[in-house]
C-alpha cells in the first residue's frame, strides 16, 4: 500500500497500522501482526499518539524512560516532521529517554535527519548494533 | 516503515559519516528499558501472535473486542483489511460494535492475555479453541480465579462467545449479542445513578428493563443511551414504588399488589418474581439472581435522614440524588420521595444527572490533536541523563552548510548566511506550471516582463548530482515515496523536484518549436552567451519563459554553438546553446540566501568545482570545429 501524504488526507489509526504493517519487513504477516499491534496498544502504561499519518506507540517505564515504535503511513518527509513533533510531545509527557529498535539500518537515517535540526537543545542519540543484527537507538530528549 | 527504508536507502551513504556510534556494545540504559518496559509487552504480543497462528479468527475477534481506549474504535472500521473473508469482517465489526454498545472497557486488557492463552489451554485440555471453556481453563492456570469467576468476566463472556460463534458458523452478531447480553446489561446498569443502592429486587427490575432495551435493536451507542435512560427511569420508578409502599400506598407498579402497605415479610419473593415475569421478555438472560431477600433489609425505624439532620454527615446519597432538608420534605417538592432502603428523604439532583447524561451523549473522544514542535527548553534531571555519544546543539545553519559542503563549496565563503534554513528547491515550479511551447514562443518575440534575472549555464552531463542537497531538512527521506505519487499538484511538484535532484535522469521536451526558433534566429540583436556567466545583470531583464523555471535547453547546434535565440527584457538579444540550462533568478537568489551576487558566486564556484572534477581545469574547454577532426 502506498504511503499517504497527511497534508492531503489524514488517515485513522487502523489504516495507518495496516499500511505500516504492509510495508514493514516483518516476519509476521499483517493478519497476525495487526492483532498483535492492537494488543500492544492496549497494554498498561502505553501511550498511543498520532502525528500526521504516523502512529507512535510508547511503553512508559520508570524515571522518564520508555520504549517506542512508530507505525508510519505518511510520506517520508512528513515522517521526519511527525517524529520531530513526537519527541517534543514525549518530552511533555515527562519522558527523558526513549529507546527503539528496528532491523532495517536505513531507519537510523530518520534520527540523523532529526538531529540535523533537533527540536530541543541537548538532544542526542546513540546507536547500537545488536547481536541479533538489528539496531537500537537510545534517544536523549535533551532539555 | 519499509517504504521509507527503501526511500532513504539511496541516501544512506550520504549520512553514514555522521553515524554517531555503531558498535557491539549494548548499553545498560537501553537494556534496562528493554527489560523493564518492553518484555512484558513482548510477552503479551507473543501470546497474541501464538493465539492468532493457532486460531486467527477467534483471536482477532477477541482482541478487537478487548481494545480499551475509545481512540482505537476506528481500528474496527478497518478490520476488513485483515486478510480474512467476510465472515471475519462481519464478526469483527459486530464484536466491536457490541463492545461499544455495551461499554465493556474495564479490565479487558487483563482478559486479553488470558484469552489468548486459551489456545494453549485448548491444546492442553482438548477443549474447543476459542471457547469460553478454554478461556476459563487458561484463566485458572493464570491464577485469575475459578471458572465461575471468569464466566463473570464481562469481556470474557463477550469475546469468548463471539469467537465461539464465529468458529461454529453462527451469525457473529447474534452470537455476540446472545453471549453478551447479560454482560452488557451489567455494563449499562453500572452507569445508572444510584443503581448500586437499589435493593436486589429493584435491581432485577432495572436489569430487566435494560436487557429488554438492549435486545430491542442493533447494538449502538444510541441503544446504550436508550438503555441507560430506560434503566434510570425504571430505577426512579422503583424508588417511587418503594416510597408509595412506605407512605401507605396500596399498590406498587405494574399492578403488583404488595399487600396494602409495605410488608417485607409477606409475599416478597412471589411479588418480585411476578415483577420479573412481567418485565423480562422470554429468553432473556438477566444478570444477577432474582433475589427478593433484600427486601427484608428495609428498615423504617428511627427518624428519617434529612439534609439538616446529624445523620446526614454519614449519609452519601446515590449519584443523581440529594438529601432533602426537613423543611423541603414537609413541602414535598416535585420528584422528592422517601427512600426506604436508606431511611432518607431524597430528591433528584437534576444538575448531576444532566451532567452525566451529557457525558454519556458525548461519545468517545478522539485523540488526534497534534502537538506542534516547540523549541522551549524543558529541564532534565541530571541523574536521568543517559550517556549519549552525540549531542546536538540546535544550529539552523547546519543544513545549509551541509548543502554547500556537499557541492564542494566552503560555507564560510558565502556571506550573509541567515540563521533560517531554506530549501533552495522550494520555489521551483512544478512541471505543470512551466510555460507551454506557445507561451515560450510568444515570450521570445513579445514584450517581456521586468523581473531581474541572473542566469548561468551548467554542463548537461557534468555528473553533478544534487542528491546531497536533499538532505536539507531530511527532505531526501521523502523523495522515493513522493515521486511515486503523481496524482496531485503537490506530488507533481515533488516529482519535479525529484527530476531536478536526479539531474541526469531528467527528461524535458524541447521548449522551442521550429517556427519560433527560426524567426528568432533572424533577430540580429542576439549576443553570444555560450561561454557562460552573468548576462547583463546591470540591465536586468528576463530570458523570456526560460526565467520562469529552470529548463534544459534543446535546440540546434552543439554545446557551444549558441544557436538558440533568447533575449533579455526583449531588448537585449542573447544566444544560448544546446544543452545549456537556465537557472531562474529566484533560485540564484535563494542560493545566495537572498543575494543574487552571493548566489552567483555559489554557482560560479560550483561550475569551477564541476569542471575541475571532470577536467582538472576550472575553465571551460576550448571551442573546436568538429569537422576538423572527422576523418575524411
Amino acid at each position: 500500500m502506498a504511503m499517504v501524504d497527511s497534508r492531503e488526507k489524514k488517515l485513522n489509526i487502523a489504516d495507518i497500522a495496516n499500511i505500516a504493517l504492509e510495508s514493514t519487513r516483518s516476519q509476521h504477516s499483517p493478519k497476525i501482526a495487526f492483532p498483535a499491534i492492537l494488543t500492544e496498544m492496549s497494554q498498561p502504561n502505553t501511550d498511543v499518539k498520532q502525528m500526521g499519518n504516523t502512529v507512535f506507540i510508547l511503553h512508559k517505564g520508570d524515571n522518564g524512560q520508555g520504549f517506542f515504535k512508530a507505525l508510519n503511513a505518511d510520506k517520508a518527509r512528513n515522517f521526519v516532521e511527525n517524529s520531530r513533533q513526537y519527541v517534543v510531545y514525549a518530552k511533555k509527557l515527562g519522558m527523558n529517554m526513549l529507546v527503539t529498535e528496528f532491523e532495517d539500518p536505513a531507519i537510523s537515517t530518520l534520527f540523523h535527519a532529526i538531529s540535523k535540526n533537533p527540536p530541543m537543545p541537548g538532544m542526542g542519540f546513540k546507536e547500537y548494533k545488536l547481536k541479533s543484527g538489528g539496531r537500537r537507538i537510545v534517544l536523549n530528549l535533551g532539555q | 516503515m519499509g517504504a521509507v527504508a527503501d526511500a532513504v536507502s539511496s541516501v544512506g551513504d550520504a549520512v553514514s559519516d555522521v553515524v554517531s556510534s555503531v558498535g557491539d556494545v549494548v548499553s545498560d540504559v537501553g537494556n534496562a528499558v528493554v527489560t523493564q518496559v518492553v518484555e512484558p509487552v513482548v510477552k503479551a504480543v507473543d501470546n497474541t501472535i501464538k493465539a492468532v497462528e493457532a486460531d486467527p479468527i477467534g483471536a482477532a475477534a477477541k482482541i478487537t473486542v478487548a481494545i480499551v481506549a475509545p481512540e482505537f474504535l476506528p481500528l474496527v472500521s478497518a478490520a476488513d483489511t485483515i486478510a480474512h473473508g467476510g465472515s471475519l469482517e462481519d464478526g469483527l465489526k459486530a464484536a466491536a460494535t457490541t463492545y461499544v454498545a455495551q461499554g465493556v472497557a474495564q479490565g479487558v486488557s487483563n482478559y486479553v492475555n488470558t484469552g489468548v492463552d486459551s489456545a494453549a489451554a485448548a491444546n492442553t485440555y482438548g477443549t474447543d479453541i476459542g471457547s469460553q471453556q478454554s478461556s476459563m481453563l487458561a484463566a485458572q492456570e493464570a491464577g485469575m480465579g475459578t471458572a465461575g469467576d471468569v464466566a463473570g468476566n464481562i469481556a470474557g463472556k463477550i469475546a469468548g462467545g463471539t469467537a465461539a460463534g464465529i468458529i461454529r458458523g453462527q451469525d457473529p452478531l447474534v452470537a455476540l449479542t446472545n453471549s453478551g447480553i447479560s454482560a452488557g446489561t451489567a455494563a449499562v446498569t453500572d452507569q445508572i445513578p444510584g443503581f448500586e443502592n437499589l435493593s436486589s429486587g429493584q435491581k432485577a427490575a432495572v436489569n430487566a428493563t435494560v436487557a429488554a432495551t438492549l435486545m430491542g435493536g442493533d447494538p449502538s451507542q444510541a441503544l446504550v443511551n436508550a438503555a441507560i435512560n430506560a434503566g434510570i427511569g425504571e430505577a426512579k420508578a422503583q424508588y417511587k414504588s418503594a416510597q408509595m409502599s412506605e407512605v401507605g400506598g396500596t399498590r406498587g407498579p405494574d399492578n403488583i399488589d404488595v399487600g396494602g402497605g409495605f410488608n417485607p415479610a409477606a409475599g416478597s419473593i412471589s411479588s418480585t418474581n411476578e415483577l420479573a415475569e412481567q418485565v423480562i421478555p422470554k429468553g432473556v438472560q438477566v444478570a444477577g439472581p432474582l433475589d427478593a431477600a433484600s427486601l427484608n433489609r428495609v428498615d423504617v425505624s428511627g427518624a428519617p435522614i434529612y439534609a439538616d439532620s446529624p445523620a446526614a454527615k454519614e449519609y452519601k446519597p446515590p449519584f443523581g440524588y440529594r438529601l432533602l432538608s426537613s423543611t423541603e420534605a414537609d413541602n414535598k417538592p416535585a420528584g422528592s420521595f422517601y427512600d426506604p432502603t436508606t431511611n432518607a428523604w431524597l430528591a433528584p439532583d437534576n444538575e448531576a444527572v444532566s451532567g452525566l447524561q451529557q457525558e454519556l451523549m458525548k461519545g468517545p473522544e478522539t485523540k488526534t490533536e497534534e502537538t506542534k514542535a516547540e523549541t522551549t527548553a524543558i529541564p532534565i534531571k541530571p541523574n536521568e541523563v543517559p550517556i549519549v555519544d552525540t549531542e546536538f546543539t540546535p544550529n539552523l545553519k547546519t543544513s545549509q552548510e551541509d548543502f554547500l559542503a556537499s557541492i564542494g563549496i566552503d560555507p564560510n565563503s558565502v556571506s550573509n548566511m541567515p540563521a533560517q534554513q531554506t530549501d533552495p528547491l522550494a520555489d521551483i515550479l512544478p512541471v505543470t506550471q512551466q510555460p507551454t511551447l506557445a507561451e515560450l514562443s510568444k515570450s521570445l518575440t513579445s514584450t517581456p516582463t521586468s523581473t531581474p534575472v541572473a542566469s548561468v549555464k551548467v554542463p548537461t552531463s557534468s555528473g553533478f548530482n544534487f542528491g546531497n542537497a536533499a538532505l536539507i531538512g531530511g527532505a531526501a527521506l521523502g523523495l522515493g515515496a513522493l515521486a511515486s505519487d503523481s496524482s496531485s499538484p503537490a506530488a507533481q511538484t515533488a516529482a519535479y523536484r525529484q527530476q531536478v535532484l536526479n539531474w541526469n535522469a531528467r527528461q524535458v521536451q524541447p521548449p522551442i518549436d521550429g517556427a519560433a526558433q527560426g524567426q528568432a534566429m533572424l533577430d540580429p540583436r542576439f549576443v553570444s552567451a555560450a561561454h557562460g556567466g552573468l548576462m547583463s545583470l546591470a540591465g536586468g531583464g528576463t530570458l523570456g519563459g526560460y526565467s520562469d523555471g529552470g529548463r534544459l535547453l534543446k535546440g540546434p547546434g552543439d554545446g557551444m554553438s549558441d544557436n538558440i535565440p533568447a533575449s533579455i527584457s526583449n531588448k537585449q538579444p542573447a544566444r544560448l546553446a544546446d544543452g545549456e540550462f537556465v537557472i531562474p533568478a529566484d533560485v540564484v537568489s535563494h542560493l545566495g540566501n537572498g543575494s543574487t551576487d552571493a548566489g552567483a558566486k555559489v554557482l560560479y564556484k560550483m561550475m569551477d568545482q564541476v569542471r575541475r572534477a571532470r577536467t582538472g581545469n576550472p575553465k571551460q574547454g576550448k571551442q573546436i570545429k568538429p569537422q576538423k577532426f572527422i576523418p575524411k
